[in-house]
């Protein structure tokens, strides 16, 4: 029988293995994680720009906004000095050597998707003004590209 | 002894001629320049034609004075001053505006043909390949005089071009002459019969004005692009990383519909959403400028293209 004690430090013993393993991996791979949340930014703004091309839905334009508004605070944190030189990494020098710039752009990401929600929260009333709400968004994506990514080869 | 001196001073005489005859630089023919006459210049078409072009792309200020980065706030203003940083040195861009001294505000029709079609300057010096004539020599002849007539008409910007900063052998110019009978191109560009008005107004733009494949194609030691690769991919030869396989093969845009990419041109946003990067950003608000047809017959050619693998 296996008593609740036993069952409770199984549990901690598995957590404990399971955040040695993992932590490294987040320390050490921190151009995957990268990777991921970018995706996870590109499906989003697929979904905004499907909508748009499509029917204008209002929930779909905010919960997609919210997820993207996430992004440039965890950002921020995933690049540790020297993940630019895994060769995955798409990553520019000068997101290092001139970082200022680049949490500017992360900072515009913030406040611009912040104020694309406060549009789709409208309603179908906000319809017409989102258009320029997402077209400002994505210029982030575009001004951060430029300088701050390099050239690359999809993996 | 004297013999042998004799013929060798015969045959250095002999390999200078040669080599003063095989650099030469090109000129405009008197039949050519004349067919230009009677063009009347069009600067509505020369604006569309400065887009398809890309020419602030590399000619228009820097912003931020960095020289390096692909970034400019005012396309309009083509002082030059960016900087081209690759293996053979670092090119530095000139002044095209129309300023009397220190840009082409002087230059006249054929000194502008001479250098969109043989890249000599009117001076009769050979220009670098960065200035990508090899492209640029396919453009018609009503597109170059109105493109000429459109840059006329912008504001004149007394800035001093800066001498370009080359390694070695490449500071020669004249060695450029030998350059171009190897890579540029001496037939005048032609539409090609076998395909439809579509795919040839897409193989004009790719091929001429929009000079893709400058910098989608792998160089030869000498910077000519492999012909055979055309397209295909390549190292960045200015700034780093990889710049991508533009042909349908599974390395590249095979997965892209023709849709796609005109959609990517006009929006910046890839199938995945992923928005362009480093210096096609400023290519794809210039084609951005393009109309929706021009930007289905640009898709529809690429998708054409012969599938190339990337050269690993």
């Amino acid at each position: 029988m296996i008593t609740n004690t036993t069952s409770l430090s199984l549990t901690s013993a598995l957590m404990a293995v399971f955040m040695l393993v993992s932590s490294p991996v987040l320390a050490e791979n921190p151009v995957h994680e990268r990777h991921e949340l970018m995706e996870s930014v590109g499906k989003s703004m697929k979904a905004i720009g499907k909508m748009m091309q499509d029917f204008y839905d209002a929930k779909v334009a905010e919960d997609n906004m919210k997820i993207i508004n996430a992004v440039p605070d965890k950002f921020k944190t995933m690049f540790p000095k020297g993940s630019d030189k895994d060769p995955k990494s798409a990553a520019a020098p000068k997101i290092w050597t001139e970082r200022a710039g680049f949490d500017k752009i992360l900072e515009s990401l913030k406040a611009d998707t912040a104020a694309a929600i406060a549009v789709a929260q409208k309603g179908d009333a906000g319809e017409a003004e989102f258009g320029g709400a997402f077209g400002k968004v994505a210029k982030n994506c575009k001004s951060c590209h430029q300088t701050y990514k390099l050239k690359k080869e999809k993996h | 002894m004297k013999k042998i001196l004799l013929s060798l001073v015969v045959a250095a005489l002999a390999g200078g001629g040669i080599f003063y005859v095989l650099t030469l630089p090109g000129q405009i023919s008197v039949d050519e320049l004349e067919s230009f006459k009677n063009l009347k210049a069009n600067s509505e078409n020369g604006r569309y034609m400065f887009y398809a072009g890309g020419c602030a792309s590399c000619h228009a200020k820097p912003a931020k004075n960095k020289c390096d980065e692909p970034n400019y706030t005012d396309a309009f203003d083509l002082s030059g001053g960016r900087c081209l940083k690759t293996p053979f040195g670092t090119f530095n861009v000139p002044n095209i505006s129309p300023n009397q001294k220190l840009g082409i505000g002087s230059w006249s029709h054929s000194d502008f043909i001479l250098a969109m079609r043989k890249g000599v300057s009117p001076g009769g010096k050979h220009y670098y390949p960065a200035f990508p004539y090899t492209s640029y020599q396919k453009m018609t002849s009503q597109d170059l005089v109105d493109l000429q007539a459109f840059l006329g008409s912008l504001a004149p910007k007394a800035v001093a071009s800066l001498p370009h900063d080359l390694k070695l052998p490449f500071r020669f110019r004249r060695g450029l002459g030998l350059w171009k009978r190897l890579y540029l191109a001496s037939a005048p560009f032609k539409n090609d019969p076998s395909l439809d008005t579509q795919l040839n107004r897409g193989r004009y733009l790719v091929e001429g004005p929009g000079h893709c494949s400058e910098c989608h194609s792998p160089r030869d030691s000498f910077g000519g692009i492999i012909t055979a690769r055309k397209f295909g991919g390549s190292k960045a030869l200015e700034g780093k990383g990889y710049i991508p396989n533009l042909t349908p093969h599974k390395d590249g845009i095979a997965d892209w519909s023709a849709k796609d990419i005109a959609y990517s041109l006009k929006t910046g946003f890839m199938p995945d959403y992923d928005s362009f990067g480093s210096s096609m950003v400023k290519v794809q608000e210039n084609m951005a400028h393009l109309t929706d047809a021009d930007r289905a017959a640009i898709a529809a050619y690429l998708k054409s293209l012969k599938p190339i693998a990337r050269k690993k």
